[in-house]
Order: structure tokens, then C-alpha cells, then sequence
């Protein structure tokens, strides 16, 4: 029904849903505020609204547009102190912007909406002030001057009769709704006339104008509507009544009776007072922008601003809902309208993948013209390129479907304020990381799991105001939440300074429920019994609370986190608060996965739930594998862990009977020799699965499963291997349910305690050690181990101050341990190991010339003794001192270490090898967000401390705080209100910044920009935007300065 | 699938003439309308996929998309379809998704006149009639035309 507007409708709520997404945190900050305004955040709040209003007018979302107009009334009043925004006042901002975010989610039903009682309640807000305010006496003459008098709008909606229309249309006649303003228009001097006019033209369908002589009617509106169907053009009729073009647009049909159901509805009108008021607060004050937008009346009028009269845009109906969903306001589950089908990609980022596939098109010509000369080597060289590309269109395309975590996180300012209010509890939220960015899929599927952990920090965490001031804490409480990347994934971090979670409390409460026996709590450590937080039926509140009492237990967030290949963690200090932490993967449409073989098929299970692979000989056998309780168990260094073979699981044809079942099986691996096991974790269950062959790990794009195969809970999807045959993906979680593993260990966790050995296994990590000089151990966890090479030391090369391998056509960054953190140098040795991770996206290698062992040690490590970057702290192992390494952070170090010694001297390499040298402090004032994300993102990425700034002004503002210190300036050039040229001027013209280098980055590239950029003082400028050079010339420049400081 | 259910389920009485895409299975010549059909290929390796449905013969890799393929026999409940050099699949375009159908060996594409229309004979092995929209003489044969929409339901589970 909006054919030809969809695409602009969906611009219109894309761009609305994210202009309102800040709204609520802005209108709590503006409540926080009290009289004492912000006048810049009022105006934020109110452009947001108005954009909409106006958008939503031109689009003929009339409710839409009336909300807003309503909201927009009260915040006018706000900006120009005629308003305290207390809670009374805010609150029904809140509440309207509520509706307006859920009218938006399903647009186009949003005429139906009812939004009478919002419009009400926030006229009475406006007209509290307006009674309080001094200049009343205005209000009754709404007239003094012809402009404001079309600000007197009258919004009395047009009732059009469906039938009229579709009847009209039959005709051929177009049907207009024309704006009249009497006091304008000349042709209302004469109101037979007028009405002669019209019938002569056409036929009059409707009008608002009020019940009774058109003579009198006319004057008591500044404007009325009607709608008109005719065989004129708009331009014609403009003529023809000598009005604007701009006031007539078109009325569409829709289907089903819609605009019937217009009239059906009680004719909203907002109240005359809200206007009235408005403009009353308007002619009182001098502010001209408000006065501009307190002019800008009905939606319809709006529009004819908005339009232009040659590239008219049809507007959308006025009416568009069936009558079915008539009652439908209110309705949140509904799903929305396409709207949420779209996502933004920033230009940049299509030029490169377009750039991108014509590397790829040349490559294959290139491959194909090889091939015919059958020169190998030529080939070789051919695919290599061909990969390379590959790998980089992956990672674009991957980008786009990036999505800022703010999205989510924004949204917990308000969760956390309604809920405190609620609890009687003061908390207040402190949010991290909304720039980092997470897979469209995984962004929309956390949000419910973590509402859950805020909602139970709020009403287990922290405590109530007494109960803190009498533990000597602040009465007010705090929840931050984080995000973070780490390792490879994002971090999602709840964290509060509440209560924190009493273990013993904990087992005590699973005994009572018989989720444990009083035994199995005994032996159970602090971690175990916080692992007794995830189990299903267990909830720790005293009582259950209307907030967290919802039958939805913490289980089921692990479980949702899980699904997304996320992990979850939690860590707590009685009476200090508690932290609890999700890792997610970056995206889930590619997967590492390790492809195995059973029964001739391949099947690929996803790295994220391997723990290791066990190799089983049949000499062995005997005694590592075994059966308890009727199902096979390994025996992994002193637990027991059940096995599933999954050709029995293939084998079978309808429900399972138990994993027992399995003798064929196992007798047939006795007869090879060799089990192969794949140990695999999901949630709470750990388990060894049986394949008959593990082939290479590999990166596999999940495809979906037809219609006829997505009931197969054991499989996850499938995948189109190298060579070309599909690969079933196994969804581990469900592999256990159907071979009953979930049963076995349930009743295990109860009754076993060889069980519950096994589950003290989890809090343990497995971790490989080595030695680089043969007296010091390092361990690093088999986590993000990818795999380990053994290579000859005389393949490792020394380019540019860094190691490198070059390696399966690659070239391998190598970390030495002795560059990075303090240890003794690793000994001559021909063959070395090298424990290849990755970083990034990419991959390093550490160099570990003796690998000891693979271990699980104790996660409980101690932090203190060799606290360094790179290490996370130590361990005693066989009477060793072993330092637990931080891969990640190791990689970073190299980076930089690589970076300085490249851009160095090399004589400087003594310094380099100097761990983390002091960050240099960089300010980057650039007002559009994408660029600063990234800018910074990438900045802080080679460990600089990055302050940035939205604009030129608020960097200058931030540059006379005497706190601030820095080493360098990157200005943009283009900025709304102080420029980059005028920044560099003020840098340049004060005493403390005088000598400080300003980079100036940016689109302009004219020479008369390069001169005027040097005349203002520029050190460098630089055109947008170059990662490489504009790392090269900060660390140049940085450089410089610290020889210079030197 | 309401684009393919409105072109399929029109019934065969309107006197218009329609074309359909035949096949053998086993000695009966069956069709199906020729607008759901995409394509017909030779059948390569078909990946088994455990615990599907009877009628899911597999998946196979087509230009990078992973497809069902249904064995049309087992629909029909006559049997499997048995993978040899004269065995095809018929890949027809069911609204949101390409699904496979495997047979023993395809024929003609051929016009069936709605006037041709025959009752269905006491003595056919019909297996299962919910299927069929109709049987038609051609030539000294009987054309058994098939309800693609119902038989492409077959084996799929609602989800919870």
C-alpha cells in the first residue's frame, strides 16, 4: 500500500528509531538537570522530535506527527525555562516517546494508534506552565500577527469516507487534501465563492472546517483542510485558488476500508490550549530557531514546507490501517513492518567491496589465462592472490553486518531508572564500550538475556539504601556495563558493587531444593557452588520479586548466550558486588569448526565447544574406557566423562533409549584400534564424543537447512566444504539432549561423586606449558591456541626489528618472550615450537622453544607477584614458577614493538624491547561518528590513548582543562561549529598548546586547503583516510617529539 | 509458496490446456506442472542427513546453496528411488526455497487437454491418491499429474 514510499517510508523509520534511541537517556539526563538546563541536550531532544514530526507529517503519519507535535510543544517550553523539567514533566516525555519508538516499529499501522490520552496529558503539562507563566494574557488573541496565526494549527483530523475515495478514483479524479488558511488565502473573502469554486472544480469529499454558516466557520480557524476530489493537477488547482502548491497533496487509497476507519475513530483534536500555549511562550520569547519551530503547524502544513512542488513525492495515505488491527495500539509482539530488513553500511566500506569484487573478477581472468600455460608456480602465485582477496571480501562483508552494542546497551539507562524507582533502591548506570561492534544477528538476540543479568543486579546485587549505609557503603549504588573486545571476542561485562552472591547460601538452597546432595555441597568449592547460580530451577532471591521472579532462571541466559557461541562467567566478593561476564563471538555466519568423519560422512563441529581431542590406542582401551550406570565413560585424567559415539547416534532411527546401545560400535573401533574423542562443553555438560576420524579444522560458512530438516535438533546446519559436498554441522547442545545426556548427568550431578569430580573438571583450565629459557615456565590457555608448528630456527627471519616465519605462503608475526616481557632469552635450538593464536583478525605466533605438557591447572592464579603486561599472573606447577600468559596482550606488545623498531632507528631496538612504553595521548576532534569511531578504534588499537572530541569546540573546550595532557592533535577540518582550521588557530595562538603537532585530516584536498591549513598551523595534513599513512606519520611525528624530549 | 500454490492447485477443469514436466517412476508416468520446475539435473552425490524424515533422501550442493532432495517414490509410498544413470532431479521453486525431487528417470514434456481427463482405473497400483490432481490418457499411457505443493509438504515437521 505505500508502494512507491516504502523505500522512504523505511529511511523515515530507521532514521526516527535511531534518533529516538539516545532520547531517553538525554531526557533523564535533562530530569537530572533540573532547572539548571543544558540547553545544547533540550535542543538535541528537540531537533530528534522534531525531525520526526516533520518527517512523519510529509509522510501523512498524522498520529506520528501529532505525538511528536505534542512532545515537541512540551520540550519548546523546557528549552525556554518556562518549564522545570521535573519528574512530572519528564515522565510523560518518557511515556510519549515510548509510543512514538513502538507507532514506529509498525509504522504502518501507526494511524491507528490511539495517542488521544498522550496529546492530553501533555497539553496539561504545557498548560501547567502557560497558567504559571506571566504573559497569559496573550492567549486568547491568537492573532497578532499572520505568522504566528498558522501556527494556530487545527489538527482536527480528516474524516474521508473510504468508499468516497474509492468511488472518486473510480472516476479518474484525483483526490487532494488541501490546506486552506483563511487569513491568507484570497479566495476565502469570499466563502460562497469559495464553496462555489470547489464544486465546480470537483467534488468537495470533506473538510474540517466546524459545523454550521461558512462564513462564520471560516473565522474561527486559522486553517482547515479538505479534501477534494477533482480531474485537476495539484499545480492546476494551486492556480485556480491562487494558493501555494506546497498546500495540496495527494490522498491515496489503501486497501480495506482504511480511511473509513479514520472516521470510524473520535476526531483527535489536539488541544486548542497546547497551541495556543505554545505560541503564547512563543511571541514571549526572542529565541529564534523556537520560534521557527513553534511555527511549524499541522503535519499537513509540514509537508507542503518539506515538498517541493516539481519532484513531488507522492505522499503516503492519511490512513492506512484495516480495520482488523483497529485495537491493535498497544501491541508490542507484533512484528514490525520491513523496516528492520535494512542496515546501514557506510559508503567506505561498499566502495571497498566493490573494489573489492573487481580484484576478484581480475584475479579469475588471471587464474584462467594461468591455467591454460599450465605454469604451476604462475598458478600458485594466481591462487594465493585469489585467496588473499577472498579473505579480505569475507571481512568487508562480515563489516557491514557490524553493528554498534550501543544499540542495546542505550536502552538499560531507562530499564535501570524504572527499576530502581520500583525497588526502592538508588542505582545509577554507568555504561563502557557502546562503539564496539557485534554481528547484526548477535546484537539482536542479547538483549533479553541481558536485561535479565541488569534486572538481577538491581534486585539481588544492590542492596537497599539502608542496608548500604550500614555496611559503610554509598547509598547509591552502581551497575556498569561493559563491552570490550578481548582475545579475538567481545566482552560483555555486568558488574555491580552490591550484595554479592553467598556461596554457602547458594549450597544451602540446592540441597533444600535437592538440586545437591549436603555431600556433593561439601566437597563443592566457592566457583562450583557459583556454577549452582546456572542450574535449572534454582533461584537465589529471598522471595520472588515481580522484577526477577519471571520463571525465567539464569539458566536459560546461559543458555541463550550459549546458542550465540557465547560463554558465560561470573565472579563475586560477598558484600563487595559481583561480576558477571559473557564472551561472544564477532559474528556466527562463519564458524571455525573441526571437521570430523563418521560412517563415510563428514560432520563439522564448531570450535567454540571443543575442549580438546583425545586419542585413545587399543592398547589403552581397557582401561580408559569404561561403563557406568549403563553408558561408556572416559576416564581423562581422573574424571569420568560420558561418551557419545556418534555412529550410533546415526545409526539410529527414532527416539533414543540412553546412550547405552552402542556394544556394535565399540567393538568395531576396538577392531581399528583407535577411538578418536572430541571433547566437547555445552553449558554445564561436558562430554567425549566418538568419531571415527578428525580431519583439518577448518572456517565453514553455515548454510541453512531446508524446511524438511530444520526439526533435527542434533544438527545446527550444514556447510559446503572445500571440495565441493556438503558437511552437516552438529549442534553439540543437542547431540547431548538426544543420546540423554543432559538425564545421565542430572542424576550424576545428584548421586555421583566420580560425577562430580568430573564437574570440579570445568572450573579447570586446560593450559599448555613451555619453556623459553629451559628454567622459566609459561603457560598459555589451550583456548586460543589455534594449533602449533615445529619449524627449524634458521626459517625464522628478522625483518624490520620483528621475527617473522613465512609460513603456508603467509608471513607469521612472531612474538619473542624475551621482547615482551621481562625473561631470560630462549637457547640456540635447531627446532623450536611456535603456538600460533589469533590476533585480531590475523594470525601471530609465540615463540616456544620446549613445549612441557598440555595440564588443567587451577583458574585460581595468583595476580600479584609478576604482574607485567602480557602475563596475567602465576601458578607453582612440580615446583616450577609458571607464568600464565596473556596471549592477546602479548600480540599487541609485538605490534608495537615491530612498529616503533620499524620507525626507529634501528639502534634504537634496546628501547623497543622495553615492554609498553608510555602511551602517547592523542586528541581527535571529528563530528562524524563513523570516522571517530573508527579513527579512534584503530588508534587505540596501537595502544594510543585516544580523547575524542565531536567537534572543534568541545576539543578546544577539552584543551583548556589544565588535567588534559597530550602529545598530539588530529582535527578534521569540516565541523559544525568551530572548524578545523579555527581550531588549529586557537591551538596555535595559546601559550600551553603553542608547539603541540596538530594533523589535520580530511576530504578537502584543494592546494588553497593545504595552504590554508599550513597558514593555520597545521604539522600535517592528511587526506581521509588512510590507516597505514596516518599511523606512519602520528608515529613519525611521535617519534620526532620523543627524541626531541629526549 | 502462495505464487506456486495458486499456479499448481488451479484445477485442470478450466478447459485450458497446461503443460506438464513428466517422469517414470517405476512404469508410471507422472507429472508435474511445468512453471514449478527450474531446472532437471543429473543426480551427483546426495549427502544422507541423519534422523530426517523418510522422504528426505538428502542434501546436495547446488552453485553453493544446500538443497533437500526429496525422493519422490517415498512420497508417493512406491518404494525408493534407485541412483543410477537414468535417475534425474527435478528441482522445482517452492516460494522460499529450492527443493529437489529425485525420480527414476524423466520423459517428455507433454499438453494435457482437461477433455482427456480419465477416472482413475480400479486396477492402478496407486499408492497414495492424496497427491494426485488427475489422470489423463496420453497416447497409449496414463499421465498421473501430481499436487507439487501437498507432496512437497510431505515429511516436514511444524516446528514445536
Amino acid at each position: 500500500m505505500f508502494e512507491g514510499d516504502v523505500e522512504l517510508l523505511n529511511d523515515f523509520v530507521i532514521e526516527s528509531t535511531e534518533g529516538l534511541a539516545e532520547i531517553e537517556s538525554n531526557l533523564m539526563s535533562i530530569e537530572d538537570q533540573g532547572a539548571d538546563i543544558d540547553v545544547d541536550l533540550v535542543n538535541k531532544v528537540f531537533r530528534a522530535i522534531h525531525s520526526i514530526k516533520g518527517a512523519a507529517g510529509f509522510l501523512g503519519l498524522e498520529r506520528l506527527a501529532e505525538l511528536a507535535h505534542s512532545l515537541e510543544n512540551v520540550l519548546s517550553l523546557i528549552r525556554s525555562r518556562q518549564l522545570v523539567p521535573t519528574t512530572g514533566v519528564v515522565e510523560p516525555l518518557l511515556k510519549g516517546s515510548d509510543t512514538l519508538r513502538r507507532m514506529l516499529a509498525d509504522v504502518i499501522n501507526s494511524n491507528g494508534c490511539d495517542v488521544s490520552a498522550h496529546v492530553k496529558t501533555l497539553a496539561a503539562v504545557a498548560e501547567g506552565t502557560a497558567s504559571s507563566a506571566e504573559q497569559t494574557g496573550d492567549e486568547s488573541s491568537p492573532s497578532p500577527e499572520p505568522k504566528a496565526d498558522s501556527s494556530v494549527a487545527t489538527a482536527a483530523t480528516l474524516s474521508l469516507d473510504s468508499a468516497d475515495l474509492a468511488a472518486a478514483i473510480e472516476r479518474g479524479q484525483n483526490v487532494f487534501i488541501i490546506d486552506w488558511r483563511p487569513a491568507e488565502d484570497i479566495v476565502c473573502r469570499d466563502p460562497d465563492g469559495l464553496m462555489q469554486t470547489l464544486r465546480d472544480t470537483g467534488d468537495l469529499l470533506a473538510s474540517t472546517l466546524p459545523e454550521g454558516p461558512v462564513q462564520q466557520a471560516l473565522r474561527s480557524v486559522a486553517s482547515f483542510q479538505v479534501a477534494h476530489a477533482t480531474i485537476l493537477t495539484a499545480s492546476q488547482l494551486a492556480a485556480f485558488f491562487q494558493i501555494p502548491v506546497e498546500r495540496i497533496r495527494e490522498a491515496e487509497t489503501s486497501t480495506g476500508g482504511a480511511a473509513g476507519q479514520a472516521s470510524d475513530q473520535a476526531v483527535v483534536t489536539p488541544t486548542e490550549s497546547i497551541s495556543s500555549s505554545a505560541n503564547a511562550s512563543m511571541s514571549t520569547s526572542a529565541d529564534a530557531s523556537q520560534r521557527e519551530s513553534a511555527v511549524s503547524p499541522s503535519p499537513a502544513t509540514h509537508l507542503a514546507n518539506k515538498r517541493d512542488a516539481e519532484t513531488a513525492v507522492s505522499p503516503v495515505p492519511a490512513s492506512t490501517t484495516s480495520p482488523a488491527r483497529d485495537h491493535a495500539h498497544g501491541d508490542e509482539d507484533r512484528k514490525a513492518h520491513t523496516a528492520d530488513a535494512n542496515i546501514r553500511v557506510a559508503v567506505s566500506v561498499l566502495d571497498r567491496l566493490m573494489n573489492l569484487a573487481g580484484e576478484l573478477v581480475l584475479g579469475r581472468n588471471q587464474l584462467l589465462q594461468t591455467l591454460g600455460s599450465g605454469d604451476l608456480r604462475a598458478i600458485e602465485s594466481v591462487s594465493g592472490r585469489i585467496d588473499q582477496i577472498t579473505t579480505d571480501l569475507q571481512e568487508t562483508i562480515m563489516r557491514t553486518r557490524m553493528q554498534p552494542v550501543g544499540n542495546v546497551l542505550g536502552k538499560f539507562t531507562r530499564v535501570v531508572r524504572d527499576l530502581s524507582r520500583q525497588l526502592g533502591k538508588q542505582v545509577q548506570l554507568e555504561i563502557e564500550g557502546k562503539e564496539v561492534e557485534l554481528d547484526k544477528t548477535i546484537i539482536e538476540s542479547i538483549g533479553d538475556p541481558l536485561t535479565h543479568l541488569v534486572r538481577n543486579s538491581l534486585d539481588h546485587g544492590i542492596e537497599s539504601p539502608a542496608v548500604r549505609a550500614q555496611a559503610g557503603k554509598t547509598t547509591m549504588g552502581t551497575v556498569r556495563l561493559r563491552a570490550l573486545h578481548q582475545e579475538g571476542k567481545v566482552l560483555l561485562v555486568v558488574e555491580d558493587d552490591g550484595a554479592g552472591i553467598d556461596a554457602a547460601k547458594l549450597k544451602r538452597k540446592a540441597v533444600e531444593k535437592g538440586l545437591i546432595t549436603a555431600d556433593v555441597a561439601d566437597a563443592m568449592t566457592q566457583r562450583e557452588a557459583l556454577q549452582l547460580i546456572f542450574a535449572p530451577g534454582f533461584s537465589t532471591a529471598e522471595q520472588v520479586t515481580a522484577v526477577s521472579g519471571r520463571g525465567v532462571g539464569m539458566d536459560v541466559v546461559k543458555t541463550n548466550f550459549e546458542r550465540l557461541g557465547g560463554h558465560v562467567e561470573i565472579d563475586t566478593v560477598v558484600g563487595r558486588g559481583t561480576t558477571i561476564t559473557v564472551r561472544l563471538p564477532l559474528t556466527l555466519a562463519i564458524i571455525p569448526s573441526l571437521i570430523t568423519s563418521c560412517g563415510g560422512q563428514r560432520f563439522a563441529v564448531p570450535q567454540g565447544n571443543i575442549r580438546e581431542l583425545v586419542r585413545v590406542g587399543a592398547a589403552e582401551h581397557a582401561e580408559r574406557i569404561s561403563r557406568v550406570n549403563r553408558s561408556e565413560v572416559l576416564r581423562l585424567r581422573g574424571t569420568l566423562l560420558p561418551l557419545v559415539r556418534l555412529d550410533s547416534v546415526l545409526t539410529r532411527t527414532g527416539p533414543s533409549t540412553g546412550s547405552s546401545g552402542s556394544d556394535d560400535s565399540a567393538t568395531k573401533s576396538l577392531a581399528t584400534g583407535v577411538t578418536n574423542i572430541v571433547v566437547v562443553e555445552t553449558g554445564r555438560l561436558r562430554y567425549g564424543l566418538v568419531v571415527d576420524r578428525l580431519h583439518d579444522s577448518e572456517e565453514i560458512v553455515v548454510k541453512p537447512l531446508g524446511r524438511h530438516l530444520k526439526g533435527i535438533r542434533f544438527l545446527a546446519g550444514s556447510t559446503v566444504l572445500g571440495d565441493g559436498r556438503v558437511a552437516m554441522i552438529l549442534d553439540v547442545g543437542g547431540l547431548a539432549r538426544r543420546s540423554k545426556l543432559s538425564e545421565i548427568q542430572d542424576r550424576a550431578v545428584r548421586t555421583q561423586h566420580a560425577e562430580a569430580a568430573d564437574r570440579q573438571e570445568a572450573e579447570r583450565i586446560p593450559t599448555l606449558l613451555f619453556t623459553n629459557h629451559p628454567r622459566e615456565w609459561f603457560g598459555v590457555p589451550m583456548s586460543v591456541v589455534s594449533r602449533i608448528e615445529r619449524v627449524r630456527a634458521e626459517q625464522i627471519d628478522s625483518v624490520a626489528g620483528r621475527e617473522v616465519l613465512q609460513y603456508r605462503g603467509n608471513t607469521l608475526t612472531l612474538v619473542s618472550l624475551e621482547n615482551c616481557v621481562p625473561a631470560r632469552p630462549r637457547p640456540d635450538q635447531t627446532m623450536l615450537n611456535i603456538i600460533v593464536f589469533k590476533h585480531g583478525t590475523r594470525e601471530m605466533g609465540l615463540i616456544a622453544p620446549t613445549v612441557v605438557d598440555i595440564r588443567e591447572l587451577p583458574s585460581e592464579i595468583d595476580t600479584g607477584a609478576f604482574k607485567a603486561p602480557g602475563v596475567l599472573g602465576s601458578l607453582i606447577v612440580d615446583g616450577h614458577t609458571l607464568r600464565f600468559l596473556d596471549v592477546f596482550d602479548l600480540g599487541n606488545t609485538q605490534h608495537a614493538v615491530g612498529r616503533a623498531a620499524a620507525d626507529q632507528n634501528p639502534a634504537t631496538t634496546g628501547d623497543a624491547a622495553q615492554p609498553a612504553p608510555t602511551k602517547p595521548r592523542i586528541l581527535y576532534a571529528e563530528d562524524s561518528t563513523f570516522f571517530r569511531n573508527k579513527v579512534t578504534r584503530f588508534m587505540e588499537a596501537e595502544g594510543w590513548q585516544v580523547l575524542p572530541c565531536e567537534d572543534g569546540q568541545i576539543a578546544w573546550d577539552r584543551l583548556s582543562d589544565p588535567q588534559v595532557e597530550l602529545d598530539l592533535i588530529i582535527t578534521d577540518i569540516e565541523m559544525p561549529n568551530l572548524d578545523g582550521f579555527g581550531l588549529t588557530e586557537r591551538i596555535r595562538a595559546s601559550d600551553r598548546w603553542a608547539n603541540i603537532p596538530v594533523i589535520a585530516v580530511t576530504s578537502l584536498a584543494s592546494d588553497t586547503d593545504r595552504a590554508h591549513g599550513i597558514a593555520a598551523g597545521v604539522t600535517e595534513y592528511m587526506v581521509k583516510l588512510n590507516r597505514e599513512q596516518l599511523i606512519a606519520a602520528v608515529s613519525k611525528i611521535l617519534g620526532l617529539a620523543v627524541a626531541h624530549s629526549d | 509458496m502462495t505464487a506456486l500454490a495458486t499456479e499448481t492447485r488451479t484445477p485442470p477443469t478450466t478447459g485450458q490446456k497446461r503443460q506438464l514436466v513428466t517422469f517414470r517412476l517405476g512404469d508410471r508416468l507422472s507429472g508435474i506442472p511445468i512453471e514449478a520446475v527450474c531446472e532437471i539435473l543429473r543426480v551427483e552425490e546426495v549427502t544422507p542427513v541423519p534422523d530426517a524424515p523418510a522422504v528426505v533422501r538428502g542434501v546436495v550442493n547446488l552453485r553453493g546453496a544446500v538443497v533437500t532432495v526429496l525422493d519422490l517414490r517415498t512420497v508417493l509410498s512406491m518404494g525408493t528411488v534407485e541412483i543410477g544413470p537414468a535417475s534425474r532431479m527435478v528441482v522445482v521453486n517452492s516460494g522460499d526455497e529450492i527443493i529437489g525431487l529425485l525420480v527414476d528417470r524423466v520423459a517428455d514434456v507433454v499438453t494435457i487437454d482437461p477433455e482427456d481427463r480419465e477416472p482413475l482405473p480400479a486396477n492402478m497400483e496407486t499408492g497414495d491418491v492424496r497427491f494426485f490432481t488427475g489422470v489423463y490418457r496420453v497416447q497409449d499411457d496414463l499421465l498421473v499429474a501430481l499436487d507439487v505443493v501437498t507432496a512437497l509438504a510431505e515429511g516436514v515437521i511444524e516446528d514445536d
